[in-house]
């Protein structure tokens, strides 16, 4: 716990900020990308079974966040491991964060770019999302992730829009049918690493045991959090899936943005151009975090985990720079875009996989080893 | 740095349009509402027949330009005219009747790529010479464009009305095939004359307007009409409410119910609906004419192996499919039919013929 941060926020993050925190790390990204992947109706019972598996993973993080080892920051990372392995680790973890965050980003702006302004390039709005995330930043992580709950309220209500496709006479359930698969798809290990990169996200919570109040009773939040995600994959799945049939759906990229554009309401048409902006908020909390999560890894990686001050400004210019160079020169093309969040896939997959579970069998070792001596 | 922070907000307040290269001034543009396509001439060329919006004391202008594709079609426009022409306001496309036949996915495709128009376009079939009847029009009423837009909207429950979101799921959907309104040009009048049938993207058949009721009651699952006529019986049903149930089993094939109800509102026939026997009777011939009707409307479909409303889809059960991919196409013509009407008819004794 830094200094100049309980001094600006008055107070560390109660428990229950978890489930905000799980439910808007989860869907960011996927919220819009999933309907690309799940192609058939009966895919909503992998929708539920994955998140069945993502309630059990939670699991093993909240245990690991219940360790003394994780409520103390830094220093219980380095008990765990040792300092030189934690040094080591922050190399190959500043490039997934930088990767991460790029591909969150650029799928974001190429959304608004695609919709909004398609005359204009899709990184001119990265200096935008930039100031916006630096600044949220520059108040220190404990208000960054209060801001989560400004931006699970800015976003939540885009969900209620979708409510109307889901019920009669708009909807025919019978677009549904068969619920029941007479033979899987052949593509359904690539549609499970999805869907489990869609509940992906928590496990960067894992580097901030030290900003919980107390982290008791932290399970039950999270798992909140992740059915509320459940939840809302479900209900923008099915809205999608009756508005256009499983056969149009597959032809659309994004048809979560498409559909938005289709509603009307009395007084008010062209509903993308205030929802897409309002999406934004989740990318600006994700954003700061992140450029947080980097200040602290460069902070280790150049030994000066110490410190309290230093590196915020290197971070944010270091990721405004990756990004940029990433939109440029690896991002141009649509077949190239596929390519990386199938990328983002494996990548958030394996993290939210392997971070938990590591990091909680690591506490253990050491606790039965301190027993033992 | 507070007053900096603040001046740069203002100045992002005044808009984006300092980042965009296309200009969105309103003085600038075109916006226009209404696009006619029409088959033009030679192979794959095609017309694009728009309205200009009028600006102050401009008269509005019908203009038209040829070429491959919909976007050189803008560009001619646009190069020809002071203002650059946009379709973001874009709201209804006709479609000429031989331009429909021949198919217009293509078209159709290239309004769903373009992020300014919107999915909820009308779109319609025209029959006759619409180009020169929105000539003549535009002349005589200065709005007809918007009044045109403004019949679509209050029309969207007793006629076919669709837009291209509703036809391009049809479309991909293997148990169903679009069908669009079809206007007719008579004289000085556009008229509506029933729907266009289309199987992929060409029409194949119309229904016409007085079958076209008919035509509703089947495809929607709860409908409401106005007035019925049935000329046969010299009988006009009135008030007219309806809701369709279809379901198939593997014996018997698809079953189509129809609970229709409504009230005699004008009756030319020679029957006494005071007498309950002759009332009886009459019900019954209404009853077997509507299904007569509705049935030959299907017998239609199957020939032509076309299924407009959505039949294939009852087909479909929680644990089965048993047409999976497109087989419901080639079977659908051989499938048997059975349509069931049952008929509440109110208001018959007040009406008897004179003694």
């Amino acid at each position: 716990m830094r200094t100049e941060e309980r001094g600006a926020s008055g107070g560390l993050w109660p428990a229950s900020l978890g489930w905000l925190l799980v439910n808007r790390f989860q869907v960011a990204l996927y919220v819009l990308f999933l309907p690309d992947v799940l192609i058939h109706p009966y895919m909503i019972w992998i929708i539920l079974l994955v998140g069945v598996l993502s309630h059990f993973n939670l699991r093993i993080l909240s245990k690991w966040l219940q360790t003394e080892e994780a409520r103390l920051g830094y220093e219980g990372f380095v008990r765990v491991l040792g300092g030189r392995a934690v040094r080591l680790l922050a190399v190959p973890a500043a490039v997934v964060i930088l990767l991460e965050s790029s591909i969150l980003t650029l799928d974001y702006l190429e959304v608004s770019h695609h919709v909004l302004f398609p005359s204009v390039s899709k990184l001119t709005f990265l200096p935008l999302l930039w100031l916006a995330s630096v600044y949220l930043a520059s108040q220190g992580m404990i208000l960054t992730g209060r801001f989560v709950i400004i931006a699970f309220i800015g976003s939540l209500w885009i969900m209620t829009l979708f409510l109307q496709f889901l019920f009669p006479p708009v909807a025919d359930y019978a677009m549904l049918l068969p619920l029941v698969p007479q033979k899987w798809d052949d593509n359904i290990p690539y549609i499970l690493l999805t869907l489990w990169a869609a509940m992906a996200g928590p496990q960067y919570l894992a580097f901030t045991g030290s900003r919980f109040a107390s982290t008791s009773g932290m399970f039950r939040w999270l798992a909140l959090g992740n059915a509320l995600s459940v939840l809302e994959y479900v209900v923008f799945f099915l809205a999608v899936t009756l508005a256009f049939g499983p056969e149009y759906m597959r032809k659309l990229d994004y048809p979560v943005v498409q559909l938005v554009r289709y509603i009307e309401l009395p007084f008010f048409e062209r509903l993308e151009t205030i929802v897409v902006p309002f999406h934004m908020i989740v990318y600006i909390f994700l954003d700061a975090f992140f450029i947080l999560i980097l200040r602290d890894v460069l902070r280790i990686a150049t030994g000066n985990a110490g410190q309290a001050k230093g590196f915020f400004g290197l971070a944010a210019v270091l990721w405004l720079v990756f990004i940029y160079l990433f939109g440029k020169y690896f991002w141009a093309s649509e077949t190239r875009h596929l390519f990386w969040i199938h990328f983002n896939s494996w990548l958030t997959g394996a993290a939210y996989a392997l971070v938990p579970s590591f990091l909680a069998l690591a506490a253990l070792w050491r606790k039965r080893k301190r027993k033992r001596s | 740095m507070r007053f900096i922070i603040a001046l740069g907000l203002t100045l992002m307040l005044a808009g984006c349009s300092w980042l965009d290269p296309a200009t969105n001034v309103l003085e600038e543009i075109s916006p226009t509402i209404l696009l006619y396509l029409d088959a033009g001439g030679s192979g794959e060329e095609t017309e694009s027949t728009i309205v200009l919006p009028a600006v102050k004391n401009e008269k509005k202008q019908v203009v038209t330009a040829r070429g491959w594709s919909l976007k050189e079609h803008r560009q001619k426009l646009t190069f020809g005219h002071s203002r650059e022409f946009k379709s973001g306001q874009l709201r209804m496309l006709f479609f000429s009747e031989e331009l429909a036949r021949r198919g217009i996915i293509r078209h159709l495709n290239t309004m769903l790529l373009d992020q300014e128009i919107s999915n909820r376009l009308y779109m319609a079939v025209v029959r006759g010479d619409f180009a020169g009847f929105l000539r003549e029009q535009i002349l005589l009423q200065k709005n007809y464009d918007r009044i045109l837009y403004k019949m679509f909207r209050h029309y969207e429950n007793m006629m076919t009305v669709q837009n291209l979101h509703m036809f391009l799921k049809d479309y991909y959907s293997s148990y169903a095939d679009p069908n669009l309104p079809l206007f007719a040009v008579r004289g000085d009048q556009l008229v509506y004359t029933g729907t266009a049938l289309f199987r992929d993207d060409r029409m194949v058949a119309d229904v016409p307007a007085e079958m076209d009721c008919f035509f509703q009651m089947v495809d929607s699952e709860h409908g409401s009409f106005p007035a019925v006529t049935m000329p046969d019986l010299e009988v006009v049903l009135g008030k007219v409410t309806t809701s369709r149930g279809i379901s198939y089993d593997d014996e018997r094939g698809v079953v189509i119910t129809l609970h229709v109800e409504g009230q005699v509102d004008e009756y030319g026939g020679d029957k006494n609906l005071g007498d309950p026997r002759e009332a009886e009777q009459f019900i019954r011939d209404v009853k077997e004419d509507l299904e007569e009707r509705v049935r030959g409307l299907i017998r239609s479909w199957q020939k032509l192996s076309i299924d407009p409303a959505r039949i294939g889809l009852s087909t479909l059960t929680l644990f089965r499919e048993r047409f999976p991919g497109g087989e419901w196409r080639r079977r659908w013509p051989e499938i048997p039919v059975t349509v069931r009407v049952d008929l509440g008819l109110t208001n018959l004794g007040m009406i008897k013929p004179v003694e």
